[in-house]
């Protein structure tokens, strides 16, 4: 079981690495957050056929529907 | 299970841990499964949009339909993304 001791310098580059993927899964968090909600505002917000650009109505829906969803989470 | 510190490559770092390696591994595969994702949610969704009946190929008009869809997922995808994120700001600076 020798390997599993780490020396000091050792121990800062793993508590390094932990602040590091603690970052990342944030950032991984705040992503599949975004998928929810995109999930779901889309159904309620692009109605019909898709068009060539997305309008400034569907933008703000779109925002609504985030603060919504904030506010009620 | 001998030697954890022979799983990583040995770096420029102090210790074994090549730490750079090792986040540069975590972010793709973090990016990638943030793409298969947003790929499965948006065929999903341009599915219902825009197949009628299932034919046996895509028809001109469907396969137009999907292309559109796409480019409106992703926006809208970059719309919740900026919205929900000055929600986190906003929230943040009143702590």
């Amino acid at each position: 079981m020798d390997g599993f001791d780490l020396n000091s310098s050792e121990k800062a580059d793993a508590s390094e690495l932990q602040r590091m993927i603690a970052i990342e899964q944030q950032k991984a968090q705040f992503q599949a957050q975004v998928h929810n909600f995109t999930d779901v505002c889309w159904d309620k917000c692009m109605e019909g056929s898709p068009s060539s650009k997305m309008d400034s109505r569907t933008e703000t829906c779109l925002v609504n529907c985030v603060d919504q969803l904030c506010f009620i989470l | 299970m001998d030697g954890f510190g022979s799983d990583f490559s040995s770096g420029a770092g102090s210790g074994k841990m090549d730490t750079g390696t090792i986040m540069e591994q975590v972010k793709v595969q973090i990016a990638v499964a943030n793409a298969q994702e947003l790929l499965q949610r948006m065929t999903d969704k341009c599915f219902k949009k825009c197949i009628g009946k299932p034919g046996g190929t895509l028809d001109n008009s469907e396969q137009k339909c999907i292309a559109m869809c796409m480019d409106r997922y992703m926006d809208a995808w970059n719309t919740v993304s900026r919205a929900y994120n000055s929600r986190l700001q906003r929230e943040r600076a009143r702590i």
